[in-house]
């Protein structure tokens, strides 16, 4: 992905732990921080925006240090609205975030980890 | 026994019924008279088939069926079923719900052997109590044989508590058990945890504000005792589920406390909220409900859970396997 060293631009969310910004040169967010109770509004509202993109819609997450289960259940449920052949693509999520979706969304097509 | 009425491997249930027999064995050979006619039985029927027993009680029904055991799902009970929270979701259901809607399913499950702890006990025997709810109203017999010879007395009247039906050692025929009190069971099972450590490694109170605090102190003070990787990743989300709930559903605030004991990391979370639902934590989540997966987390992921709820609050302690 070579995001690191980029400079954030126009925050598209942010709550004390959590910042979402525009993903530069494709369609998505960049998050950075940690996913919980107290972020996890910044991060639903993120995402609702962040699927309003006609093709795929990327997440890189390799500033996400954690999510909780109900962090992964909204990102379950906005890969579940969209059309069907699209996709949201992660890129390189926390392990806690890969082992509550093989846990609880093991058969989600819409949602794609990225090896990059 | 004079009174033994029909051999219960004859028996017809009602379509929509739950069947939940406890069989006490005295030897292998009970064991596999008990056992593999029902699995037998079962393939003949067409019905679905699974048998989670520890592991050398499997490999003896595995022998006993021949070529038979590839159409039966064989679980070893000591892996799939160590946390007794997770045998309804993760191993009962887990089965039962992938089956078709139109046949009965058939599952041998034997989730309290002699080995199991007496810290392990409580939550064993409230799972087995809890199943005749988890399962009322559905097609599904669950066979649950116990040791008569190795388990003490008080486990094997536990299993009088838990079934509403019970094959004596020796029979081939089923009676009503006069004890059934499942409801009683778990009540009498919800009491108070032993006390842990006067000095915990860690002792955190929480509120909403401090949920990742009491996460990286959490995360921070287990991976000192030596659990890592996966186990660590695991603990982080026992952590934040549990203080999350004390957060939104126990009161707003609680504490959290983790200490070694016996080989596992132990880590506890406890407020002023009271648990309502014996189920919590044991219905396996379908694809788009929106909560409910917390405590089920914290059941398939760790080694043992027990709960003490009540007017004074809530006690979730986990164990987690170093």
């Amino acid at each position: 992905m070579g995001t690191q060293g980029e400079a954030s631009s126009a925050a598209v969310g942010t709550a004390p732990g959590l910042t979402v910004s525009p993903l530069p040169g494709l369609d998505g967010v960049r998050a950075a921080g940690e996913i919980g109770l107290a972020t996890r509004g910044t991060w639903q509202r993120a995402l609702e925006q962040a699927v309003r993109v006609d093709g795929d819609v990327h997440v890189d997450m390799s500033g996400v240090s954690f999510v909780d289960v109900d962090g992964a259940r909204v990102l379950a449920d906005a890969a579940g609205r969209l059309p069907e052949g699209r996709r949201l693509v992660l890129h390189r999520p926390p392990a806690t975030l890969r082992r509550v979706l093989e846990m609880f969304w093991p058969d989600q097509p819409a949602i794609e980890v990225s090896k990059s | 026994m004079s009174t033994v009425t029909e051999p219960f491997t004859g028996s017809r249930p009602e379509p929509g019924a739950f069947v939940h027999p406890a069989l006490f064995y005295r030897d292998d050979d009970e064991y596999l008279a008990g056992t593999v006619p029902f699995v037998r039985e079962g393939l003949a029927g067409g019905e679905p088939v699974a048998v989670a027993v520890p592991g050398e009680r499997l490999a003896l029904i595995r022998d006993a069926l021949g070529a038979d055991a590839e159409r039966v799902r064989l679980l070893d009970m000591r892996e799939a079923g160590r946390n007794p929270g997770r045998i309804i979701p993760g191993v009962l259901r887990a089965f039962a719900d992938a089956q078709p809607a139109d046949r009965r399913v058939r599952i041998i499950g034997e989730p309290i052997w002699a080995g199991r702890s007496g810290t392990e006990y409580p939550a064993c025997v409230q799972h087995e109590a809890l199943i005749n709810d988890a399962f009322e109203g559905r097609a599904v017999t669950i066979l649950c044989p116990y040791d008569a010879v190795r388990l003490d007395a008080g486990v094997l009247a536990d299993a009088h508590a838990t079934h509403p039906v019970v094959i004596p050692a020796g029979s081939a025929g089923e009676l009503p058990s006069t004890a059934y009190d499942p409801a009683g069971v778990v009540a009498r099972y919800n009491a108070p945890l032993p006390p842990g450590p006067d000095a915990p490694v860690l002792s955190f109170p929480f509120a909403a504000g401090s949920l990742p605090d009491a996460r990286h102190a959490a995360t921070g003070a287990a991976g000192r005792l030596g659990l890592g990787g996966v186990r660590l990743d695991d603990l982080a989300l026992v952590t934040a589920e549990l203080t999350t709930n004390s957060v939104v559903h126990g009161g707003g605030a609680g504490v959290l406390r983790l200490w070694a004991e016996d080989g596992y990391v132990v880590c506890e979370v406890r407020d002023r909220g009271r648990l309502t639902d014996p189920l919590a934590g044991r219905r396996p989540a379908s694809r788009d409900q929106r909560g409910g997966r917390g405590l089920l987390l914290v059941n398939l992921v760790c080694d043992l859970v027990r709960t003490h709820t009540g007017q004074d609050g809530t006690t979730v302690r986990t164990w987690f396997a170093v």
